[in-house]
């Protein structure tokens, strides 16, 4: 217990600083609120809070994809967990004679010696993260220039060091001016208390009392400094994690053209209140932008770099947004620029790894949303791409009569003379007009052929499946060609969808429910994978040396990882080679999110940096599963002196080339 | 400044063209149709000439069946403040026809500047714009692919075989517009939207009598695939023969 002018310095500060931290508290929560409406948020809250509290408290969140500086922060941050039963013992003992909130039994006594073991771990955790930010300068961490402070991390890491510290110091000199430890069996406090046994007795006490007061500053100094900074993610964290997308990843909302005349987000009041969250729970980290192939290939997007913009507008326009008088300014050009905007491939590695599963992909597709249907403006190159959705429904604007061109002399029953079969193949534009596409749309057709499978095509009635379109933000034409393809499909009777393109896959598996359609779809590999097995193909293995690429769309957006390599297994008698990025690690071709129709002027190319991945492995072929990540490593290598890159196949060629009888 | 811009309505550059039995026409059945590229260069000039500060109004005039309408449309979205529809029963395949329509339209209000494409893709004769600029009694600049309208004066470049010819010529005049002048926006949706809840004014054509009547339309021949000759020297003689006998370049 203080004494009365201490404990009434202490009440006023506490008083303070606890009102401060609760206003701007109040005010984020306030500030997210001005977001749109996201249902589907709330659904199975239990599942979610356990989901939170496991993700949270065993530190999986942090430690995923950074083991080593997962392991110091979660260090930091069980340490802090603990050690908030000490803190709340100081600042009520202040006041109250031998407060203890565990009582003062067994389990308090196991506690502390917890603590004493935490207090220095804690700040070995700290150390270790100031030397990797200070010493080590990851770059994720320091660039694009943080737009925090840089003292903001300094004092969290001062403090947190700090407040260790003064505890272990003040429990000790406390202990030897008492004669007894607070707790019996300490194992570091006595050593701390060693350190002042060479001081005066008399001295004893001040020490004390100073290192009392240090450490309850240090305390009231972080609640100051949460709110400010990158360190809210310790409340708004959790909070995010309880709120996570439930849907399939990079679910994206329906415009609604009927009743409204606003599209997509101009403003940050028109995105959703989770995406606002997502930027109050960005923590700087940049584990986005180390995966981000944008950003890897030299463009000016970084995941990051756009929360952390997002957050400051949000904060900088509060007074706007908090009194509701007037709309708060336009997001682009200020906050995100074109270049950042449009360099986004889609693929996914962002959300994938951002430990407070923030949602970057949603968010800046509202944003292209309304640059291409608001303002009309975006890269030029997806001019000719629109106008070929919209025209021949394809983004190639080749005639839309055509579609079925590519199957000729060969036996590909139309949906529109067969009316039902099991299979209902959509081809998709990539394997219907591309040249490379169509090479392994003819390799496809042959394996079903050979393998007996009741399958049609949709021919001429089949249209783009709307993916280009809806992640380059032309929702209106995406849904147009939704809902016509969805009439078309509704029209058959057959059992599953087939595709080989990724793209096609995850519009139909995931996206066209909002359109009113649910159809069962089938990748390609996994009905390769499935006649190999049944044995309904049979085929000779050539041993090569073969590297899969997974396309993102496949596997981290629909976890298929398997299918494709078993098939490969089978090419060539044995597993295929794996590049250092693969599985949900893998590395975007670069076609992604329209990409695949807009030139790529800065930087170096994605696909070359892929294919270089490949070759640095010694591949001799790459095997896709998707046409677009065909056509960009193919580009790649072709772009290679002397046809010396490897030779870039789809999954279905490598698997035709090999058939009886009918090598290709 | 008020901008008067011509347009047509043809079939998809894309779109597979099938005659139809009276050997006239084509099947317009299945076919997609859109605004003429080149008067789609014209709507974009005119547009950018509004948005560079002079008040100005841009009004669309289309010529052509019913189905222009949608055309007018795509010009509403693009951004054009006016649009009628000079409606012919059929498709008209005469130039003369249709400038005179044009012209009479236009005679009726006041204009200081008329944009057409360079012609329509789909018959290709280029005439339509000379021919309403002479009905007007005004000057007539064609292919143009840079222009700049300035002081009652237009200041315009076109492309020649040999090098860019620069033109001068006072307001009101007729402009013809060639690729290159500038890239034409995609609409936005709100634009697109807008657009689609438009009344569309329409009013009949009054064409000239047509001077040119058509007999017969055909495809062109289907283009044939190339020609292994041999390898290497030996090949050379028979090369040279085809050349000049069979290719008749040489």
């Amino acid at each position: 217990m203080r004494t009365a002018l201490e404990r009434l310095i202490l009440l006023g500060l506490l008083l303070a600083c606890i009102g401060y931290f609760c206003r701007e508290i109040l005010i984020r929560i306030r500030l997210v609120r001005c977001g749109t409406q996201d249902d589907a948020r709330w659904d199975r809250p239990w599942e979610r809070l356990i989901h939170m509290t496991v993700k949270v408290a065993s530190q999986t969140c942090a430690m995923r994809n950074r083991p080593v500086v997962g392991l110091l922060h979660a260090l930091v941050f069980w340490g802090f967990v603990l050690f908030s039963v000490a803190t709340l013992n100081q600042v009520i003992g202040a006041f109250v004679r031998d407060f203890s909130l565990l009582g003062h039994n067994r389990l308090n006594t196991l506690w502390f010696i917890a603590v004493d073991w935490i207090a220095l771990l804690t700040m070995i955790g700290v150390a270790g993260l100031a030397i990797r930010r200070y010493l080590m300068r990851p770059e994720g961490l320091i660039r694009p220039q943080p737009l925090s402070p840089p003292w903001h991390s300094a004092a969290v890491l001062a403090l947190i060091f700090g407040l260790m510290a003064t505890y272990l110091l003040g429990q000790g000199v406390e202990g030897l001016a008492a004669g007894k430890f607070f707790v019996p069996g300490l194992p570091f406090t006595p050593v701390a208390a060693g350190l002042f046994s060479g001081l005066e007795p008399a001295a004893w006490a001040g020490w004390s009392r100073l290192l009392w007061w240090l450490h309850i500053l240090m305390v009231l100094g972080f609640l100051l400094l949460i709110p400010q900074s990158k360190h809210l993610h310790l409340l708004a964290g959790p909070v995010n994690l309880f709120f996570r997308s439930r849907r399939p990843l990079g679910f994206l909302h329906k415009s609604d053209f009927d009743k409204s005349e606003e599209f997509g987000a101009t403003r940050l009041t028109q995105l959703p209140w989770k995406a606002l969250l997502d930027f109050m729970s960005c923590v700087d980290c940049g584990r986005c932008q180390d995966v981000c192939p944008a950003y890897q290939s030299g463009k000016p997007l970084s995941p990051k770099a756009v929360m952390m913009h997002l957050r400051k507008q949000l904060l900088e326009e509060k007074t706007t947004l908090l009194r509701g008088e007037s709309p708060c300014q336009p997001i682009m050009a200020q906050w995100v620029t074109p270049e950042e905007l449009w360099a986004c491939t889609t693929c996914g590695a962002c959300m994938q790894v951002c430990p407070v599963m923030n949602e970057h992909i949603p968010t800046l597709v509202e944003l292209r949303r309304a640059q291409v249907m608001m303002a009309s403006a975006f890269p030029v190159e997806l001019n000719p791409a629109f106008r070929g959705l919209e025209t021949n429904a394809n983004p190639w604007n080749i005639g839309a009569h055509e579609r079925a061109r590519w199957s000729e002399g060969l036996a590909v029953p139309l949906m529109a003379e067969r009316g039902e079969a099991e299979y209902l193949w959509f081809v998709g534009c990539a394997g219907a007009f591309d040249d490379r596409g169509k090479q392994s749309s003819r390799a496809l057709a042959k394996i079903l052929i050979a393998a007996g499978v009741d399958f049609a095509i949709l021919g001429t009635e089949e249209k783009c499946c709307g993916d280009p379109a809806r992640r380059s933000g032309n929702e209106y034409v995406a849904q147009m060609l939704a809902e016509e393809n969805v009439a078309v499909l509704s029209r058959y009777r057959f059992k599953r969808v087939l595709t080989a393109c990724p793209h096609g896959y995850h519009m139909i598996k995931n996206e066209y429910e909002a359109f009113g359609g649910r159809f069962e779809v089938v990748h390609h590999s996994e009905l390769i994978a499935e006649l190999l097995r049944s044995g309904r193909i049979k085929i000779g293995d050539v041993s090569k040396r073969i590297v899969y690429h997974d396309s993102c769309y496949l596997g981290r957006y629909n976890g298929i990882y398997q299918a494709p390599r078993q098939v490969l297994k089978a090419v060539q008698g044995g597993p295929c080679m794996e590049m250092p990025r693969h599985g949900n690690q893998s590395f975007c071709c670069g076609a992604g999110g329209g990409r695949m129709f807009m030139e790529e002027g800065v930087g170096e190319r994605i696909n070359r940096l892929r294919l270089a991945e490949a070759e640095a492995i010694g591949a001799e072929q790459v095997a896709t599963a998707c046409p677009f990540c065909l056509s960009m490593l193919a580009d790649a290598s072709q772009e290679r002196e002397g046809g010396t890159g490897p030779q870039v196949l789809d999954i279905a060629q490598l698997v035709a080339q090999r058939m009886d009888g009918s090598m290709s | 400044m008020r901008i008067i811009v011509c347009i047509k309505q043809v079939a998809d550059t894309e779109a597979s063209i099938q005659i139809s039995a009276d050997g006239k026409s084509i099947v317009e059945t299945g076919v997609k149709f859109i605004m003429n590229p080149y008067d789609e260069f014209a709507v974009e000039e005119a547009l950018r000439i509004k948005e560079t500060g002079n008040e100005s109004l841009v009004k669309v005039i289309g010529v052509g069946p019913e189905r222009t309408i949608e055309a007018l449309r795509s010009a509403c979205a693009m951004g054009a403040d006016e649009v009628l529809l000079l409606k012919t029963e059929a498709p008209v395949y005469d130039a003369l026809a249709l400038a005179g329509a044009l012209a009479d339209a236009i005679k009726k209000e006041p204009f200081d500047l008329i944009l057409l494409g360079k012609e329509t893709i789909d018959d290709g004769n280029g005439e339509i714009g000379p021919m309403l600029a002479e009905m007007l009694q005004i000057p007539c600049m064609t292919v143009i692919t840079r222009l700049k309208v300035q002081g009652g004066l237009a200041v315009a470049e076109r492309e020649g075989e040999k090098g860019i010819e620069g033109l001068t010529a006072p307001l009101p005049l007729v402009i013809t517009c060639q690729k290159g002048l500038n890239e034409p926006r995609y609409p936005s949706i709100r634009g697109v939207m807008a657009a689609k809840k438009r009344e569309i004014p329409v009013q009949p054509a009054v064409l000239t009598p047509a001077a040119i009547e058509v007999h017969g339309l055909a495809l062109p021949a289907q283009r044939q695939a190339g020609r292994v000759i041999g390898e290497g020297a030996a090949a050379v003689p028979e090369l040279i023969r085809l050349l000049k006998e069979e290719a008749k370049v040489l």
